[in-house]
């Protein structure tokens, strides 16, 4: 081989290898920008003079902030989107803090991230922005640098799997007082029972309502491409009377309630607190379908449903009363734009748990243990908002969920969750408002 | 192939009734006029009826916009308004569209549509407290039953945070006067 061709190939195999690592270092020192379309008040470090983020903006969390909590100024996918959904959970010196509405003059409570703004790609300004605040239902958006939507099968694997973190045990059986008969060992054996269960059941039951309603979804995103804030409350009409034609009004009714649960639920790493959650939605649901508690629904009117066929299903669409349903709430889009073929592993997670637990609560599986087994358990709101029903003495102090399963030898086995013991995002529950 | 033909009769019998419904414009009389709040109520010009709006909790109404039309024997009062809304879950301020039909023998306004065009809630920052959707209402009727039919449009601003982006065409819907011309109805 001549010294040319030597010299060639050496230059060749040069280039590859500053190409690759080129590549390599995009990928993993890609800035992956959170783009909030909503929101876009910059703060300074005492949270306050709010202005304006000018909307050409690119917004990046701060990488020291990265590095102090998740160990890495570059973390991965699945970190970041645990981050930005539940910030408490990833890292308990996370927590809300008070700002005042600068319109409003009302004090509100969010968690507010530490970012470098960068404007037309050269001044970067610094400061705090509350991004978590439209991603409460666990709307994940991130995008890449350039802009474009990160695919979710990018998400690590890990995101994928349903099995429990030991450590989550310790929140869920509380201390003695709510759960004196709970051991942990014996605990940490049945929360992972029950974990599998409820796995295995909802991916083996090709009858289930669910398989049925991911058709469903499959063909109304078909027929109508995807829903805008713009559409959201024509289209949401449309979706439910849609449903009700399909699948009859009890199922139909059936399919709303799991809905409600997954777009009103805070959002849980552990199976069980996740069920928790969102059996404590239907429960509410169920105690003011039991009562009529509110019967005006314009969304029924507006489709020709009478709000005298199904208590349940008026309940759930009156007006004013789960945000979910609301015309251009951001839950409504994510109910609206679900695909079962395209969502993140999370949303389709918290989607199928919803379904199961509605089962469940059919089939008695879920038991509500004190205050929480009232019939006057008509209210909840989300910890970070202070709506002004809110009466303190009527609040249930221990809400305390209680999910059964068989074991294999057809031994009924429980495990208690505590809702009031789970870190960030959660709801407060009340027994005796009207 | 008598029995072909009378099948495609049918079918074609079939698929008229099953036919999307089409708007058709109308003549409707269509004016401007002024209307005050007096505590919770809506007080129109012309007719010293107070109206209250359907959708409930408002507080701080600010009426943008009202008109009467009059369609054949018909006559309907609109308002549109802007109000902080209190809900289960926190408070928000909405952009409502109310339509009521005047029952002249009874001497009352019946709600026959109440329309959220725009939210926002309240309980964080936001953006931009101007609402980002408009409404514009055509009004005309059914071309299938002739029954009173309105086309909303409704355009939004544009959100993308990148220039040049996109602007929504307006999305539009019908809804029509039911049987008991009692709502409006929307059409599928």
């Amino acid at each position: 081989m001549s010294i040319y061709t030597k010299r060639f190939i050496i230059t060749i195999t040069i280039f590859f290898f500053i190409l690759s690592n080129e590549a390599a270092f995009a990928t993993t020192n890609a800035a992956y920008t959170f783009v909030n379309t909503r929101s876009i008040h910059l703060r300074d470090e005492n949270l306050k003079n709010p202005q304006v983020v000018d909307q050409n903006a690119s917004i990046n969390i701060d990488p020291e902030f990265y590095k102090e909590h998740l160990g890495s100024e570059t973390p991965s996918l699945d970190k970041i989107q645990q981050l930005l959904l539940n910030p408490t959970e990833v890292s308990s010196e996370i927590v809300t803090e008070n700002a005042v509405n600068s319109v409003t003059g009302r004090v509100f409570s969010d968690y507010f991230f530490p970012v470098i703004i960068k404007i037309n790609n050269s001044e970067r300004v610094k400061g705090r922005m509350a991004l978590q605040a439209y991603n409460r239902n666990g709307q994940m958006d991130i995008r890449n640098s350039d802009g474009s939507e990160i695919d979710s099968n990018q998400i690590s694997g890990k995101m994928k799997t349903l099995k429990e973190q030991s450590k989550q045990v310790v929140t869920e059986a509380g201390d003695s007082k709510t759960c004196p008969t709970c051991e942990t060992a014996t605990l940490k054996t049945q929360v992972n029972q029950i974990s599998e269960a409820i796995t295995t059941s909802v991916q083996k039951n090709s009858n289930s309502l669910y398989l049925k309603y991911q058709d469903f979804t499959r063909e109304f995103l078909k027929n109508n491409g995807k829903i805008t804030r713009r559409d959201s409350g024509s289209k949401k009409r449309l979706f439910i009377k849609s449903l009700v034609d399909k699948f009859g009004v009890d199922d139909a009714t059936k399919i709303l309630a799991s809905l409600t649960g997954f777009g009103e639920a805070p959002d849980r790493k552990s199976s069980s607190a996740q069920i928790a959650e969102i059996s404590a939605i239907l429960k509410v649901i169920q105690n003011r379908a039991r009562v009529q508690f509110r019967t005006k629904s314009s969304t029924l009117k507006n489709i020709g449903i009478s709000t005298d066929l199904n208590s349940t299903l008026t309940t759930i669409l009156a007006n004013s009363q789960f945000s979910v349903w609301n015309d251009f709430d951001n839950g409504l889009i994510k109910i609206l734009n679900f695909n079962p073929d395209k969502a993140d592993p999370l949303t389709k997670r918290r989607m199928a748990m919803s379904f199961e637990t509605q089962s469940m609560m059919e089939s008695n599986k879920i038991e509500f243990l004190g205050k929480m087994n009232s019939d006057k358990l008509y209210h909840y709101h989300a910890n970070y908002v202070a709506p002004n029903w809110a009466e303190r003495q009527k609040r249930v102090g221990a809400p305390i969920v209680r999910i059964k399963q068989q074991n294999s030898s057809g031994k009924d086995e429980f495990v208690d969750v505590n809702l009031q013991n789970q870190s960030g995002a959660r709801h407060l529950f009340y027994a005796g408002i009207r | 192939m008598k029995l072909n033909l009378i099948f495609v009769g049918i079918l074609y019998l079939t698929a008229s009734f099953v036919r999307a419904d089409e708007f058709l414009p109308s003549q409707a009389k269509i004016e401007k006029i002024n209307c005050i709040m007096q505590k919770d109520l809506i007080i129109f010009d012309m007719i010293s009826i107070p109206y209250t709006p359907y959708e409930e909790n408002l507080k701080n109404i600010k009426l943008t916009e009202c008109q009467r039309i009059q369609i054949g024997q018909q006559i309907f009062f609109t308002a549109l308004f802007e109000s902080l809304q209190e809900q289960e879950f926190g408070s928000s301020k909405a952009l409502i569209f109310e339509i009521a039909l005047f029952n002249e023998k009874e001497k009352k306004l019946n709600t026959v549509r109440s329309e959220i065009i725009d939210r926002l809630k309240l309980q964080s920052d936001l953006p931009d407290y101007n609402f980002e959707n408009s409404l514009k209402v055509n009004w005309g009727h059914s071309k299938k039953d002739h029954k009173l039919m309105l086309r909303f449009e409704i355009a939004a601003k544009t959100l993308n945070r990148k220039k040049g982006a996109k602007v929504e065409a307006p999305h539009s819907y019908l809804i029509k006067l039911n049987k008991k011309d009692s709502w409006f109805e929307d059409v599928f």
